[in-house]
């Protein structure tokens, strides 16, 4: 048996063949005993796979939590770590809050001055989507995030139109302030390429940004739900 | 051997307050931890939760790993291993709550099941950690992500034919390993 023969084996037993390669392959194993049997093989080391580890993706913000766990806590807030992971906190512009409250659709934020967000950016984040948006994929960059009026831009590809009745909400992680994500900013229309600039709530050492799907008309915390998602890296000097 | 030098200087940074290294752990081992206690667990958000404190565990317990007595991701299954049941016995021993589903008599985790569920997972997943990374990185876009052979290469930038390769290259060792791979002693204190 030929490593091309069972690489298509291994790649069957995990799911991992197009359909018409998984057709043609299921085709031979029908004709040949041994390539049945290999497959069998494989199928067993898989299923032994899914029996200890499941087949599932922790959510992209996961490791926000962590670090906003371990990140030197302000006095007086060791209370909070007790408390669930996560406190959503939604700290919109006035209009965006507007908005919401009258269960509009919103428009893309795009109100910073672009030259705001030139020159070199303090941290970037690879934004990527969930398994359920696994397309989404794109940057985010901060830049002048260490003072009040720093901005996150966002560069997102592939995304698709947020769901009827619902939109995307960006959020940000910025551990100093405490353990909850703070949303910056709203839009509803996907596209190829998406570009959004949105202003931070304020100075901070920004660990990580959100983008969540949330019911129009909704609660203010976090749905729970993320079109994608990705930490920041600063750049090493 | 998967990288055990790396793992091990990874966990020296980690104990020197490196929260790059932290971030480089969780990338290399953060979904086979959420996988192993969430098959455990049987739920998103306990296991979100266990994951979480496996790594702010490993966070600040960094300094009590000894390389002389087990690899980094040995160490850190068992932290999993043990995080797991404790959250498995505190959901069991639980105040009744009359708004939540509670374990019937029947259905109440017994003790030795439950640790050898948990030996085996963590088993398991240490004899993935000792892939190498091109193929653990591989066989979790497959695993994990469910993308295909083709959808990987494009990830990885890779031909398919190598994608295939590392897959099923993967697969064999962890077929060999997995079955014989021995916990070593626990090593967290």
């Amino acid at each position: 048996m030929s490593d091309e023969h069972r690489d298509r084996l291994a790649g069957e037993a995990l799911g991992a063949l197009d359909a018409s390669e998984s057709a043609e392959l299921a085709a031979e194993v029908e004709r040949d005993p041994k390539l049945a049997a290999e497959l069998d093989d494989y199928r067993a080391t898989v299923a032994m796979l899914e029996s200890t580890v499941a087949r599932e993706q922790p959510s992209h913000d996961l490791f926000a939590g962590i670090l906003a766990e371990i990140e030197p806590q302000p006095a007086g807030r060791a209370a909070a770590k007790a408390e669930p992971r996560w406190r959503w906190r939604r700290a919109l512009p006035a209009f965006a809050v507007g908005a919401a409250a009258a269960a509009a659709v919103f428009a893309v934020a795009l109100a910073i001055d672009s030259s705001s967000s030139s020159g070199a950016p303090d941290a970037v984040a690879e934004v990527a989507g969930t398994p359920e948006f696994a397309g989404v994929r794109g940057e985010a960059r901060l830049y002048g995030s260490t003072q009040p009026g720093g901005v996150v831009r966002l560069e997102l590809a592939d995304v698709p139109d947020a769901p009827d009745g619902s939109h995307y909400e960006v959020w940000v992680l910025r551990p100093s302030a405490g353990e909850a994500m703070e949303a910056v900013g709203v839009f509803d229309a996907g596209g190829a390429e998406v570009e959004l600039e949105l202003g931070l709530p304020g100075a901070g050492d920004y660990a990580a940004v959100d983008i969540s799907v949330e019911p129009d008309a909704g609660p203010p915390e976090h749905s729970g739900t993320s079109l994608a998602g990705g930490t920041f890296q600063r750049p090493t000097t | 051997m998967g990288e055990p030098a790396d793992d091990a200087i990874l966990v020296r940074r980690v104990d020197a307050g490196d929260t790059d290294a932290l971030r480089l752990m969780y990338e290399r081992y953060g979904a086979i931890v959420f996988g192993m206690t969430y098959r455990l667990l049987g739920d998103r958000q306990a296991a979100e939760e266990c994951t979480q404190d496996v790594f702010v565990s490993v966070w600040r317990t960094a300094r009590n790993y000894d390389p002389d007595r087990a690899q980094v991701s040995t160490w850190l299954f068992t932290i999993a291993r043990h995080r797991a049941i404790d959250a498995t016995r505190r959901r069991a021993a639980r105040p009744v709550d009359p708004h939540e589903e509670i374990w019937s008599a029947d259905e109440s985790p017994d003790t030795a099941d439950l640790v050898s569920a948990a030996d085996d997972a963590a088993r398991v997943a240490a004899a993935m950690a000792e892939l190498s990374e091109a193929q653990r990185e591989a066989l979790s876009l497959a695993y994990f992500d469910g993308l295909s052979h083709s959808e990987i290469a494009e990830r990885l930038r890779l031909p398919v034919g190598t994608v295939k390769g590392r897959i099923r290259l993967g697969l064999d060792r962890l077929r060999v390993l997995a079955p014989t791979y021995a916990l070593e002693a626990e090593t967290e204190t």
